[in-house]
């Protein structure tokens, strides 16, 4: 918080607030003394000279009976008896009880308990320790008198402190868009009617990865080209109009300038089964439990890591989740190059977010992973397949048998000697 | 490569900016040896760089079937 020290607005953290408390402590500690000793020290010059005049009585009260006034009194004390002015008038002041013996013996123990008293001052303004000593004294008399017992626990590690929020979120139904550029938006339905879905607020070069009518409550895992997970929950999104493009992802998380969202899904528990089959164009693939691709502390402001690229130009090229229980699956992979290469999910490991994967197909120099799909049908499977040069098939998966994983797989494309064709992403 | 469903149609992006709009099902299923059949002129339309399945939104309607 900020506050003023040594006579400066400054931002203090709980030790240098401390720090200047005891400062300010110490300070007062010395002022007083000096005070106190000041006003000690007075006191026994008086106590000294009373003790004197009763020592010489009799010669005090012969002088001040042959005085001309109180202040002639005083005069003549100073000269004959050497005398300060200060003990001259408390002793002309004195009353005639005090010349009891009760009250010499009393001015002796004021006197003993003066020269403790001015020891001790002196001590505190000339020693820190024992400046510190009477600080520490203090504090701990007005933690007694006022202190009040502990109504916090402190623990040595907090489990997990989390704040319920959904309870303050309305739950109502929304659209939703991701686009492959970036932008996300969340419009209410009436701002959706109201104009024709393709006004959409995007720009001609970009086009959306996910429009749905979702709850606020919905959960949003958003995967990026470069193997980031970007977790938002709908109401946590930009509330636009529907014909406004939304807010940008790089606006609170930092995106790669060639990074794209690839893929999202929407979850309403984050507590479920199942697993993320993630594959990159350098041909590696894994698969990681949504358990272990939960949202963190910083989601907000920093993506997840999702898969470890090993090569810093490759990218991610798809994501599928599989929902537990599900039938055995197939992948079915194509290259860049021509090859197709079909297996069992089940040769895929499982492993933790920031793992790189396993080795997803043979691929030959300069060849890439084009795309991955992942499916339950092998037999009824179709894939369709886009070259370069604009040719377009569709084929059944069953035209490669399935086989296993990491091997070179077969030609599905024939390949030309002049201008071959090629599979685009 | 895209996994085709029934009524999916495909958003083909090309190098000069182009987006066009792809119905598989307008196609025959070809073998594994076959380059199947022109549909993008690429003198005039650019390189095909990438395909997504267009995207249809998802309302509480289609959800409800």
């Amino acid at each position: 918080m900020v506050a003023i020290a040594h006579l400066q607005p400054q931002q203090l953290g709980l030790k240098a607030m401390l720090t200047a408390y005891l400062e300010h402590r110490r300070d007062v500690v010395v002022r007083r003394a000096k005070f106190d000793l000041a006003k000690a020290q007075t006191r026994a010059h008086i106590v000294e000279g009373l003790i004197k005049a009763l020592s010489i009585l009799d010669q005090v009260i012969k002088t001040i009976r042959g005085s001309k006034d109180k202040a002639d009194a005083k005069n003549n004390l100073v000269r004959e008896y050497d005398f300060t002015v200060a003990q001259a008038e408390a002793i002309v002041s004195l009353q005639l009880y005090r010349l009891t013996n009760t009250d010499v013996t009393a001015l002796q123990a004021e006197a003993a308990a003066l020269a403790k008293t001015i020891a001790r001052q002196q001590d505190i303004i000339s020693k820190p320790a024992v400046r510190d000593k009477v600080i520490t004294d203090e504090l701990q008399a007005i933690g007694k008198t006022y202190g009040s017992d502990r109504l916090t626990e402190i623990e040595a590690e907090v489990e997990n402190l989390q704040v319920d929020t959904t309870v303050l979120v309305a739950d109502e139904q929304v659209m939703v868009q991701v686009s492959r550029d970036g932008y996300v938006k969340r419009s209410s339905l009436r701002s959706y009617q109201a104009v024709s879905p393709d006004s959409n607020g995007l720009k001609d070069e970009d086009a959306p990865v996910y429009t749905a009518q979702l709850s606020t409550l919905t959960h949003l895992y958003i995967f990026t080209t470069k193997g980031n997970m970007i977790y938002r929950q709908v109401h946590e999104l930009a509330d636009t109009k529907w014909k406004d493009s939304g807010e940008h992802l790089s606006q609170t998380v930092g995106l790669a300038p060639d990074e794209q969202v690839l893929s999202v899904f929407a979850f309403d528990q984050l507590d479920g089964d199942g697993a993320f089959t993630i594959g990159t164009s350098d041909g590696y693939i894994k698969q990681t439990l949504l358990s272990e691709l939960q949202p963190t502390r910083t989601y907000k402001s920093k993506a997840i890591v999702a898969i470890k690229l090993k090569d810093a130009d490759a990218t991610v090229t798809n994501v599928y989740f599989n929902a537990a229980g599900a039938d055995a699956l197939t992948v079915f992979v194509a290259t860049y190059g021509g090859y197709g290469l079909t297996f069992a999910l089940d040769e895929v490991p499982v492993s933790g977010a920031r793992a790189a994967g396993v080795k997803l197909i043979n691929l030959k120099p300069a060849d890439h992973v084009a795309n991955f799909a992942v499916f339950t049908q092998p037999d009824n499977a179709v894939v369709g397949i886009l070259t370069q040069r604009g040719a377009f098939k569709r084929m059944r998966v069953s035209e490669v048998p399935v086989t296993s994983r990491a091997k070179r797989g077969l030609q599905i494309l024939r390949e030309l000697k002049k201008s071959p064709h090629r599979i685009v992403a | 490569m895209m996994l085709l469903s029934s009524g999916m149609t495909l958003a083909v992006t090309t190098d000069q900016g182009q987006q066009i709009t792809l119905n598989p099902m307008d196609h025959p299923l070809s073998d594994r040896y076959s380059n199947g059949s022109f549909v993008i002129d690429t003198d005039t339309q650019g390189t095909p760089v990438a395909v997504v399945p267009q995207v249809t939104p998802t309302t509480d309607d289609d959800n409800q079937q």
